[in-house]
């Protein structure tokens, strides 16, 4: 019945929407007129000739095409990259749709009028058809793929950069001329470096902190690798969760042969990319990795009364100018994950020369304020917020354990603002009254200044709890695909269903901004450290309302938003943070430590971690959220980052009943003890190691890794149940030894 | 702060109840050790998020093992050396795991001769230490009984009963020896129990049957079936006992059995002494609200009970009476899920799942979490509460309201005569009956203690009553002499209702404000008695209070009775107005009131073994309540007695129809609300 209403209500709106909109403009499909001009030539046409002929070279790597097949082949000093594996005409797993796979440089998805997905690639569908061309450009070439079939015209770029190459979909130059098709999605260079069975090596993957797919290990049998960059599209209602995943946190993938590696970076367009992989030994004897633009979104809508499900896509084109991904090649000693970890955050942090983790290892702390509960005045229930952390709570906390000898603190204070976790969007520096009010908030912040210990408010831009003017759900919720307010729900433990009955919506960027502007005036006279706007780092969504930002650029929104933050206080804290949001970040807590563990990953590494260990300074998820903290102890000193702990000073019966069970395990008084003893264990050893670069990371055994700062310190961990021993290096079960 | 408003409830509120009942994407995939959660149930049948119990440790397949790709393996069995059998059923063989899991042996099923045969549709498998035996259930071939290196000793065929129907076909599921060598064998479509078997394969019997419950439903049936045809009555749905779906054999003989979930409610899971009777409670095992397939068994040494949901690839742990501790699990092809669970196994503490589909098989190992659980709850099952506290306070310290880590604490603090935090802990976990236990121990201490306050306090109590009753009777006017205030009338009625209500008619002294006043006091009452009713008697959840649902079923229903009672008695010459109905029914529920507050306070201070006293308190309150009302329906109407019953009954009458109209309109709207939905949805979407 529940259920029921929600459509209802939701029903209603789409009717009120109908008339407004007067019945007909918007409800039908609009096909794209067909363009009369075709694109304009750049450089100078190519001849059509077989076989690669040189098409660009800098000091580091040249680039040679070949013009009849649409082939690449990159050559870094002595080793050679190409689009097309060599020996691919001769693989006996792969059939001939395979093989002709394996000749594109492209492969694109297009929905027919049914809202059926097809695919085909560029070699079947284009080149054999007569449809590429190529045009010169300054340090590479312009191909242009049409499909004369499918009316598609995609021109890509390839040029080199240094000692990078450069792949990008020129978005301004695509068109789609025949009206059944609309154009979904653009694979690029699939087949880019694919390793044969016989090499050793593997494909690395952004699950989580990082995965690898080591090829001789993996099952053949199991599901391909696929996983959109920085999650899937929240905007989207689900109304059930299929799998619990890790989010793939970082536009990148690589791809390690022999003594060489590739690692792709998804530079623009990262927010409607997936990363692909695949294993050798099910379609061909080939291992590849690549990248998975989306041209159009799209979302499923169930027809309740026909019980029948109808793709809805996205209207409009992508707004970003192109789609890229940039390879970088390794060699030697750096043909790893750790190289490319380097790489990639040499990339991500280009714009940050001043960028350096500082030196200390603080004991990061997690306190949630207070949380709206029920509560009965003189018998009559009332809505309040009831404290877990009041103000002069966080004032104990810290001088308790600061007695203890704990010297260094970084607190993440959410919830401790006005109505606590039922919040509207924050608009100003706004304390609760059930924590202690204004005067006591200013107390606690000059305190914590005076003490040197630094304190971030979290502050939930995304979120819209509860209205307030200006940020109401109605008006200024982003829009999903098919143009409904961004409904969020919880969903239950046994069978993963959607509660309807409550949600919240996402806030659409205008209003990201607006409220940004207003809380860093307001904060300018509170003494905090910095600004903890977590979500903010977390959540990148698109607005499908109107002309509004979608993923493909949103990631440069929220990154110009969170890069104001940082600079009105000169801090910043974020979560679980994604990429685009690395740069602007100065902590980041609850790094990733695992992946979804798909049965086609052999390992889990610590790219994460290892990618950002001199430019930030990181933690680890709450320990006493974890089955294990010990475990948790080991898996911060593999990756030399702080260890963290949630605590909440007071938990009264109302909290309790209120439910939210990622406070139940984390009062201060049964924790205190297990912290400091943890905190006074590691700490020493993780601050010989803070702010250095992660030099070297080894799988040794499956259960024992060997972790080399660039400082010299080797940090070996066993996580297994059996002692390990091998030359000078011993390590215990479940422990750990620093050489 | 904010006092509720109906029909605005705050979403927030809601949003932080259900977080414990449920989870929100973006905090899911942070932290959790694997790609599912462990969760139990609280009282209100909400399942709730709690610390990780079981985390996938390794997961075997069969590369790892050296032996090529495990084949749609059907089950698992485990000795007490630690040994593993996997019955490789697609590749017509049974493995056998080391303790460590390397692989040790590979076995093939050969005949007497030590012919080669193969193995038709195999589905259970056992082995027996003590008699040197595999025995391998196939659904086509029978129970086929093997010696240790897998050649055939004998096969056990249909049996031959008369109490099984002609065309019953024997497919058997899973066989079991028990340590005296008696064999029993659960068959598909078999309602009778398990088949037992002697040592030499001899058929002797049922097992385990159970009778059918006689409800009216299945009277009702045997009425009809004694009518119809028999083509009608066939496809009537027959009662027939639920059919066993599994079982497994535990220490000292118990044979432990899973019925399938959809057939009972509740009792799905069985301890079956050797009588075949049942020791476990009846409870409802198994996830609440989800269509239950129940599919495999095990039991530990220790007692505990893992279920295999195959559903949802849910595994459950029970403790020996029947609670849940925890449900992790789920299905998928991340590690520790599984694509198709077939068998559970326990091995020591830990626990094996197979996966027909992928041929996986996953080691679960309980963390620090379960662990305390499990010691805690085997010390207090041997009434160790005080050694209990520790583990249990480990439980505590990560999941905060595990209920039964503070029923332990409670029975700990009991036993150390501390019945005020034992109280406490037992509120914490809803031990109503316990609770209540504590709270008369605490009650008894303070009454002794302050024992001369209590009787003093009696004493006032009953003497202040009998003071005004006698102070009223010496000064007592006849009642034409008294001259009673407007506005003293409803109390004057509540004490007097025959003559109170006929004075009010006659001076029409009703007043609408005096009403209002009542029905104020009505709307709070009914609002105090949802927060305030001693927890030992209150069934309300705490933080689910709803105020419109309060005053529709206080308020709302008084008008309702207003309204109709007025319809009704306009057209059977009553003499009441509207106004006058309102005033008489309001002043007529004022010892409703004040009774109501009375059993408030009552419930706070008595236990559930004096409920009796409540109960008597409450038909009191009704008794007087429903006299007042009559009285007053007869004075205002000016009716007789009769008359006066017989417009009530079609009052009542009439709100059940109000009832009725509204779910009818409101069923009616919400569907051309649906269906105007859908069509807008398609228009837009083609």
């Amino acid at each position: 019945m529940k259920k029921r209403r929600m459509h209802w209500k939701r029903n209603a709106a789409l009717l009120l929407a109908f008339l407004l909109a007067g019945g007909a403009a918007g409800l039908f499909t609009q096909a794209e007129e067909p363009s009369a001009l075709s694109i304009p030539p750049i450089g100078e046409a190519m001849p059509t000739v077989s076989g690669y002929q040189p098409a660009a070279e800098n000091g580091r790597l040249s680039l040679a095409v070949d013009t009849a097949e649409g082939r690449i082949l990159v050559t870094d000093g002595s080793v050679d990259w190409t689009s097309t594996p060599a020996g691919y005409d001769e693989d006996p797993l792969a059939r001939g749709g395979t093989k002709i796979a394996m000749e594109s440089l492209l492969q694109v998805e297009y929905a027919d009028r049914l809202g059926n997905v097809s695919t085909v690639n560029g070699q079947a569908a284009s080149v054999n058809q007569g449809g590429l061309s190529c045009q010169k450009i300054e340090d590479g070439v312009l191909l242009i793929f049409r499909f004369p079939k499918e009316g598609f015209t995609i021109p890509v770029e390839i040029t080199l950069e240094g000692d990078a190459l450069d792949v990008s979909v020129q978005l301004d130059g695509v068109e789609e001329t025949n009206e059944s098709y609309q154009l979904t999605s653009i694979s690029l260079l699939p087949y880019f470096g694919a390793a044969p069975t016989d090499a050793d090596g593997y494909l690395f993957v952004p699950d989580g902190s990082g995965a690898l797919i080591e090829w001789k290990k993996a099952d053949a049998t199991a599901t391909d690798y696929r996983q959109y960059v920085y999650g899937r599209e929240p905007t989207t209602t689900k109304m059930q969760i299929d799998a619990l995943e890790e989010t793939a946190y970082l536009p990148v993938f690589g791809l390690k042969n022999g003594e060489t590696a590739m690692l792709g970076v998804i530079t623009e367009g990262a927010g409607r990319a997936a990363v692909n992989a695949s294993v050798n030994g099910k379609k061909c004897s080939y291992s590849n990795v690549f990248a998975q633009f989306l041209y159009r979104d799209s979302e499923m809508v169930t027809i309740t009364q026909k019980n029948q499900t109808v793709r809805v896509l996205e209207q409009t084109p992508p707004d970003a100018e192109r789609f890229s991904v940039r390879y970088l090649f390794l060699q030697g000693e750096e043909a790893n994950y750790v190289g490319m970890a380097h790489r990639y955050s040499e990339w991500l942090m280009r714009d940050q020369p001043e960028k350096q983790a500082g030196g200390t290892m603080p004991l990061y702390m997690e306190l949630p304020g207070g949380v709206m509960t029920q509560q009965s005045f003189l018998g009559f229930p009332v809505d309040r917020v009831t404290a877990l952390t009041t103000y002069k709570d966080v004032e104990t906390i810290t001088a308790r354990l600061r007695e203890m000898g704990v010297k260094e603190m970084t607190i993440h204070y959410r919830w401790w603002n006005k109505d606590g976790d039922g919040a509207a969007i924050p608009t100003d520096v706004q304390p609760e009254g059930q924590l202690g009010g204004r005067a006591a908030f200013r107390r606690t912040l000059s305190a914590l200044q005076d003490a040197g210990i630094p304190l971030y408010l979290d502050f939930n831009f995304t979120d819209l709890v509860k209205d307030r003017w200006g940020f109401r759900r109605t008006a200024d919720s982003a829009a999903s695909v098919r143009k409904n307010p961004s409904l969020q729900f919880s969903y239950t433990l046994q069978d993963h269903q959607a509660i309807t009955t409550e949600s919240y919506t996402l806030l659409r960027l205008t209003g990201i901004r607006k409220a940004a502007d207003k809380v860093i005036a307001a904060a300018e006279d509170e003494a905090f450290t910095g600004f903890a706007p977590v979500t903010l780092g977390q959540k990148l969504y698109s607005d499908f309302s109107g002309k509004s930002v979608r993923r493909d650029t949103a990631d440069r929104e929220w990154a110009a938003v969170l890069e104001s933050l940082q600079q009105a206080k000169g801090k910043l804290l974020l979560s679980a943070a994604c990429g685009y949001a690395l740069p602007y970040a100065d902590v980041v807590t609850d790094t990733p430590l695992y992946t979804s563990g798909y049965s086609i990953e052999t390992a889990g590494v610590p790219f994460y971690q290892i990618a950002l260990h001199e430019y930030v300074d990181m933690s680890t998820p709450s320990l006493n959220q974890m089955s294990e903290p010990r475990r948790g102890l080991l898996q911060a000193l593999e990756t030399g980052i702080g260890i963290k702990f949630q605590f909440l000073y007071r938990l009264s019966e109302e909290a309790l009943n209120a439910g939210d069970v990622s406070l139940l395990g984390s009062l201060f008084d049964d924790w205190v003890e297990e912290a400091i003893a943890l905190y006074q264990e590691a700490g020493p050893i993780l601050l010989r190691v803070a702010g250095c670069q992660i030099v070297s990371h080894t799988l040794l055994t499956e259960e024992v890794r060997e972790t080399v700062f660039d400082n010299g310190v080797k940090i070996y961990v066993n996580y297994g149940g059996t002692d390990y021993a091998n030359g000078s290096v011993a390590v215990e079960a479940g422990g750990y030894a620093v050489i | 702060m904010s006092i509720r408003i109906p029909g605005r409830r705050s979403r927030h509120i809601a949003a932080t109840l259900l977080l414990g009942a449920a989870f929100s994407l973006n905090a899911a995939a942070l932290t959790e050790e694997a790609p599912y959660f462990s969760y139990r149930y609280d009282p209100w049948d909400t399942a709730v998020e709690t610390a990780q119990s079981y985390l996938p440790d390794r997961v075997i397949v069969g590369e790892n093992l050296g032996c090529g790709t495990l084949s749609l393996p059907t089950d698992l069995a485990v000795t007490s050396d630690g040994r593993i059998w996997i019955l490789d059923a697609g590749n017509n063989r049974v493995l056998v795991l080391e303790e460590d899991m390397a692989l040790e042996t590979e076995l093939t099923p050969v005949d007497s001769q030590g012919e080669r045969i193969s193995l038709q549709e195999p589905a259970g498998l056992f082995v027996s230490e003590k008699f040197e035996q595999i025995l391998i259930a196939d659904k086509k071939a029978g129970v086929l009984v093997f010696d240790l290196s897998l050649r055939l000793i004998r096969t056990l065929g249909q049996p031959d009963s008369r109490i099984l129907p002609e065309d019953f076909l024997f497919s058997p599921v899973n066989a079991v020896v028990d340590s005296s060598g008696i064999i029993y064998v659960i068959s598909a479509n078999c309602y009778q129990g398990a088949l037992l078997y002697d040592e030499e394969g001899q058929f002797l019997g049922f097992y385990g049957s159970e009778r059918v419950t006689l409800t009216l439903q299945t009277l009702f049936n045997q009425f009809w079936k004694n009518i119809l045809t028999e083509n009608q009555a066939a496809r009537m749905r027959r009662s027939v006992p639920a059919e066993f779906v599994n079982f497994c054999l535990g220490d000292g003989d118990f044979i432990y059995t899973i019925r399938r979930g959809n057939d009972v409610q509740s009792g799905q899971v069985k301890k079956l002494n050797a009588q075949g009777t049942n020791i476990l409670p009846e409870k409802v095992f198994g996830d609440i609200g989800v269509t239950l397939q129940l599919a495999d068994i095990t039991v530990d040494s220790d007692g505990f009970i893992t279920i295999l949901d195959s559903g949802s690839g849910r595994l459950l742990q029970y403790d020996e009476e029947g609670n849940l501790l925890y449900a992790f699990g789920g299905k998928g092809s991340q590690k520790g899920l599984a694509m198709d669970p077939v068998a559970v196994q326990a091995l020591g503490e830990k626990l094996l799942l197979l996966d027909n589909q992928t041929g996986q098989l996953i080691v679960f190992q309980p963390t620090d979490f379960a662990k305390n659980i499990r010691d805690a709850t085997l010390l207090c099952a041997d009434g160790k509460y005080q050694e209990a506290m520790e583990p249990w306070q480990s439980v505590l310290r990560q999941d905060s309201s595990y209920a039964l880590a503070n029923r332990g604490l409670g029975k700990a603090y009991e036993g150390m005569e501390q019945y005020e935090t034992a109280a406490a802990y037992y509120r914490k976990s809803y031990e109503r009956e316990l609770y209540s236990e504590a709270f008369s121990e605490y009650r008894n201490a303070q009454l002794q203690e302050h024992f001369g306050l209590f009787m003093a306090g009696l004493a006032l109590l009953v003497a202040i009553p009998i003071g005004i009753l006698l102070y009223r009777r010496r000064h007592r006017k006849s009642l034409y002499d008294q001259r009673i205030g407007r506005f003293q009338y409803p109390l004057y009625c509540m004490f007097h209702p025959f003559a109170g209500f006929a004075d009010l008619k006659e001076r029409r002294q009703d007043s609408l404000p005096a009403a209002g006043v009542i029905l104020l006091l009505l709307a709070v009452v009914s609002i105090l008695q949802q927060q305030l009713t001693g927890f030992a008697f209150s069934e309300t959840r705490p933080n689910s209070f709803h105020l419109l649902y309060t005053l529709v079923s206080s308020l709302g229903v008084f008008f309702a009775f207003v309204v109709c009672n007025w319809s009704i008695t306009t057209i059977m010459d009553g003499k009441g107005t509207l106004r006058e109905i309102t005033n008489y029914s309001a002043y007529a529920l004022l010892p409703y009131i004040l009774g109501t507050v009375v059993i408030i306070l009552l419930s706070n201070l008595l236990t559930t073994e004096e409920a009796m006293f409540l109960r008597m308190a409450q038909w009191i309150v009704y008794a007087w309540t429903g006299i007042s009302l009559l009285t007053a329906l007869k004075e205002v109407h000016m009716y007789s007695l009769g008359r006066t019953i017989w417009t009530a009954v079609l009052t009542v009458l009439g709100m059940v129809i109000i009832l009725i109209v509204c779910a009818i309109c409101y069923t009616i709207l919400s569907q051309l609300a649906e269906f105007v939905g859908s069509v807008i949805t398609e228009l837009r979407m083609r």
